[in-house]
């Protein structure tokens, strides 16, 4: 048994697991592990469209999460807190590839297995959403994602992508409007009043 | 029990070092700073120079007033500043329309208040005014790099920003401080040659946060350089 055994033996929300974390738990890792994971692994192949170098920076991103996990304040969500490293790991990672230019342009591969925003699911096949999404201006997609995915608000996505709230609002909107717009023409009018949600 | 090779090779690097750590203080407590700062630079004004010689003639409050405000607003940056040493946090574009905004109407409204309680000042060299500049600039740099030394502590995502906010709190610190021994309170003056250390400031925390940026990267490539 690692550390104490607090965090694991019931469900604890991610700010206490975050707290037992700084304190030295490994079972607190483990846990904090299984419930962000999932969710990174997702943002990181939309941000990335390459689900082993999504894997990699997952990677990555834990070990800089556990570098600086002092700069996590309780009692503050942690999932902002962890996306926002998970970011930081990405562009690090492309600006390295910038700086090498050992890649001009990202070209999209085999389509990650990101979870479909729900307000789109009913536009067309799981397929066909991520290739309308693979089409998107990639700042639009990732407030989109982050939005209508990942559950974040739109005052969280301004703050980790260093935008304003209303910014993040409207390229979450363009994006769920472009996407109607290249899934299903004709449901653009019938949807609209139920599905559009920019908040 | 979590089956995954990503999480093994993680939890293999970080179990040996899990010593229990402590979260950093938010931005506005961090920020207190300013008040050993402040005390700092006031003691090395107030020996080395001294109060401004018209001092009695301009009245406490016009005297003390907007070199209060000034340290207020300076706080204020420290905030922004030191806010982003947790990765989530960043500075919105907003306050860093309504910083320097702020700022400037603070150092003109403070210059005016003490300009019209003062007597009249016969013409002042420029190099006196310059003096202001050199000595601004160099009080500055104790709280700037203070407050960097903080930031270096944290995961600022954005360190030229955060430099950047860093050397116009310290700049703005120093500014409010020298203002107590500045006899000049023209507002051109004000404007001149105060503001321009406290954007030297500036330029000094950037040029900070871009070598910190780029020290980063050199560490990332140097990690990751193989694949």
């Amino acid at each position: 048994m690692d550390g104490v055994s607090g965090p694991s033996e019931a469900s604890h929300s991610p700010s206490e697991l975050m707290v037992a974390y700084q304190g030295g738990e490994l079972t607190a890792f483990d846990e904090l592990y299984r419930k962000l994971a999932p969710k990174l692994r997702g943002y990181l192949s939309s941000l990335t469209w390459d689900p082993v170098l999504a894997e990699d920076l997952l990677q990555e991103t834990f070990l800089q999460i556990h570098r600086s996990r002092h700069t996590y304040l309780p009692p503050r969500p942690v999932q902002p807190w962890a996306f926002a490293i998970a970011r930081h790991v990405f562009l690090m990672e492309r600006r390295q590839r910038t700086r090498r230019r050992r890649l001009e342009s990202d070209p999209i591969g085999e389509l990650p297995e990101i979870p479909v925003p729900a307000v789109m699911a009913k536009l067309g096949t799981k397929s066909d959403v991520r290739r309308a999404l693979a089409g998107l201006a990639a700042d639009r997609r990732e407030a989109v994602l982050l939005h209508h995915v990942w559950g974040f608000s739109f005052g969280e996505i301004g703050a980790m992508l260093g935008i304003r709230e209303g910014t993040a609002k409207l390229r979450a909107h363009r994006a769920v409007t472009a996407l109607r717009d290249s899934l299903s023409p004709h449901a653009t009018r019938k949807t609209r009043g139920a599905t559009d949600d920019p908040r | 029990m979590i089956r995954d090779s990503s999480f093994e090779n993680v939890r293999r690097q970080i179990a040996g070092d899990l010593s229990p750590v402590t979260p950093l203080r938010s931005g506005w407590t961090s920020a207190l700073v300013a008040i050993p700062l402040t005390v700092f630079l006031l003691s090395l004004v107030l020996v080395i120079f001294g109060l401004r010689t018209d001092a009695p003639t301009i009245g406490t409050w016009a005297l003390w007033g907007p070199a209060t405000a000034m340290i207020a607003v300076a706080y204020g940056a420290l905030v922004l500043a030191l806010a982003q040493r947790s990765p989530e946090t960043t500075v919105s574009w907003l306050w860093w329309t309504v910083l320097p905004v702020v700022a400037m109407a603070f150092q003109l409204a403070g210059a005016y208040w003490t300009y019209t309680n003062s007597a009249p000042l016969g013409p002042v060299g420029w190099r006196t005014e310059a003096m202001c500049f050199g000595r601004i600039s160099l009080l500055g740099l104790p709280p700037v790099l203070a407050v960097l030394w903080l930031l270096s502590k944290g995961l600022p995502l954005r360190p030229r920003l955060a430099g950047l906010t860093a050397g116009i709190g310290g700049g703005l610190l120093s500014e409010g401080v020298y203002r107590l021994h500045c006899g000049v309170s023209h507002p051109t003056h004000i404007i001149t040659w105060h503001t321009g250390a406290v954007l030297v400031m500036g330029i000094v925390g950037l040029l900070v946060g871009l070598w910190w940026e780029r020290r980063r990267l050199d560490a990332w490539d140097s990690h990751h350089g193989a694949s």
